[in-house]
């Protein structure tokens, strides 16, 4: 069929392999795009509201609960602004203990998206089960990397889900020597299998495709940025501290989208792996340097499907920090701490990198510690404005070469290249009404 | 080879902890052989990683939808699950337990997966049984017993 023949009308009710509800709408019509659309159509969850009237410490544990995979990261994100209200400055070991359960959720959540969401898609099969068939190898080892990934949190959080051990200032109970070696020893041994679902993810066919945008993620002069830093731009190559991260987000709202948009100093912007790889690739460890050179990326790469390799690069980046950082508290040990703190009125901003990109909680407590306004932009409703820039590009580029069904399976894959978490990505509509 | 019996579920979740307080229930009364063992909180790949280390016959415990009156309770194979739960279209982060035994299952584990589920009457987040099902609980160790007992037989 000509390009100019083509008439298409793909209507993706309900995107799978991806957490939440969105839809994907696509028309042409004689070869002319007439519309593209990403519906997503969540409720909004009311978190924000949930926590009015708690107390600073109750804060973290209770928004842990807007994700189950990035329960971590919002727990970090939530303490880290709860802290900076209560003036809580918290030590050097919690800070690394944080730092390690943060790389663990990124291992588990990285390696569970790499290996059986997205995977997929690049090898033409509809789930991981086909895959299981035909590389029964590499799926038993990624089963085997959740698992280590799983135990590592529970190790340093006292649980896989929604870690208790960790509160404002500090950790309840610190993990003992036994345990830090026993993880130490197990990330070790699981290098190779690391190795061999690199070796799996440097097969896969990523499309063709590339549109500039703005890549946002947290920048740290010191390190690869994940647990803090500043917000950093790679339009201005210049950070903005957390505090004002109102700048950046811009949200607004359109018609088709319960999700709040944003957008910063274009139209749209790109947070996640892909994100931080491009922004700071020199601070990642050196094997993942190589291995993102082994894989074919390199930066600055505009291909959002390669998202899913610089996913990749960061489980080999955090499966040697982690070591490394484990060495650091094994040299050192950790001692039991009493974690407290006096509640005041104060408002705090804690931003974090979690698997899906730059986090951002906002708290406000009166005078008797009790919280009275929050605000959490995650990282998904940050994407989804680019996701349909993506898409909006993407569709007349492809439209002669490509069957509806193809173009169809296209916008699928470019939507789980994200990682988007859609739940998530919900919150609050805050509305104020002028007299 | 010796039937292992694995209680699941969330302990936060109500009725959802049904498997892990059943299989705790008769862990003293298990026939000689039986290992029991408690996955609390396991997600569908962990359920698929751990049950490749077990090379023998399973029975997994756990709260399940199954159509019938809430505290009742059901022996079934795992392949009939996995029938039923394949068509349900939602797709969240992990993958279903259903897709997890099939996963364990086309990894090449080849030994039998039996379910004994349990209709939950509450799964609301909370800890521990609801009133209804703490009722319940001494005739469904009973159920729970029998279950093993028959396995055990089927197999000999």
């Amino acid at each position: 069929m000509a390009a100019t023949e083509k008439t298409y009308t793909i209507d993706i009710h309900h995107v799978t392999r991806v957490e939440g509800h969105g839809n994907i709408k696509v028309s042409t019509k004689n070869g002319v795009v007439k519309e593209v659309k990403l519906e997503i159509v969540e409720a909004n969850r009311f978190f924000e509201r949930l926590v009015h009237g708690m107390a600073p410490h109750e804060v973290p544990w209770i928004v842990s609960r807007i994700c189950g995979i990035c329960c971590v990261g919002h727990q970090m994100t939530a303490l880290k602004a709860v802290e900076a209200a209560m003036g809580v400055t918290p030590s050097a070991q919690t800070i690394l203990l944080r730092k390690l359960l943060t790389e663990s959720q990124f291992i588990q959540s990285h390696v569970l998206h790499v290996c059986f969401l997205a995977v997929p898609d690049f090898m033409g099969v509809p789930s991981v089960l086909p895959l299981a068939s035909s590389h029964p190898d590499v799926v038993k080892r990624a089963l085997k990397l959740k698992k280590l990934a799983n135990d590592y949190t529970a190790a340093i959080g006292g649980r896989m889900l929604h870690p208790m051990a960790c509160t404002v200032g500090g950790f309840y109970k610190v993990p003992t020597q036994e345990t830090l070696e026993n993880i130490r020893n197990r990330l070790v041994e699981a290098l190779p299998d690391v190795t061999e679902m690199v070796r799996l993810v440097k097969t896969l066919k990523i499309p063709a495709y590339e549109r500039q945008t703005e890549y946002v993620s947290l920048k740290d002069p010191t390190e690869y940025a994940l647990y803090d830093g500043t917000i950093y731009s790679s339009d201005t190559k210049e950070s903005v501290p957390v505090e004002r991260y109102l700048e950046v987000t811009n949200e607004f709202t359109v018609p088709h989208s319960t999700t709040k948009w944003s957008k910063w100093h274009r139209e749209s912007y790109f947070v996640g792996a892909l994100a931080r790889v491009n922004n700071n690739f020199d601070q990642l460890r050196p094997e993942a340097k190589e291995v993102a050179d082994e894989l074919g990326l390199k930066v600055p790469c505009y291909n959002p499907y390669m998202n899913n390799v610089a996913q990749m690069v960061e489980v080999v980046h955090c499966f040697h920090n982690s070591i490394a950082m484990l060495e650091q508290a094994l040299n050192t040990g950790l001692k039991e701490e009493k974690p407290t703190y006096t509640p005041r009125a104060g408002r705090g901003i804690g931003s974090c990198e979690v698997p899906r990109g730059i986090l951002f909680h906002d708290y406000t407590f009166d005078a008797s510690g009790r919280c009275i306004a929050g605000n959490a932009i995650i990282p998904t409703s940050q994407n989804i404005n680019n996701i349909e820039r993506d898409m909006e590009a993407f569709v007349p580029m492809m439209l002669p070469v490509m069957s509806q069904e193809e173009l169809a399976l296209h916008m699928e894959m470019l939507l789980r290249a994200y990682d988007p978490c859609i739940s998530c990505s919900v919150h609050m509509l805050d509305v104020e009404f002028v007299d | 080879m010796a039937l292992t019996v694995v209680g699941l579920g969330n302990p936060l979740a109500g009725d959802d902890a049904i498997g892990l307080v059943l299989v705790e229930a008769v862990r003293g009364a298990m026939p000689d052989g039986v290992v029991s063992l408690l996955w609390p909180e396991a997600d569908a790949l962990t359920v698929a990683h751990e049950l490749l280390s077990i090379e023998g016959p399973v029975l997994l415990v756990d709260a399940a939808r199954m159509g019938l009156p809430a505290g009742a309770s059901r022996l079934f194979s795992a392949d009939e699950a996995t029938l039923r739960v394949k068509h349900d279209p939602a797709s969240v982060h992990g993958i279903g337990v259903a897709e997890g035994l099939a996963l364990a299952s086309a990894l090449g584990r080849k030994a039998a997966v039996h379910v004994f589920g349990v209709e939950p009457f509450d799964v609301s987040p909370g800890a521990g049984l609801s009133e209804a099902m703490q009722r319940r609980v001494p005739d469904l160790t009973q159920h729970l017993l029998q279950a093993v007992q028959r396995l055990c037989t089927l197999q000999e």
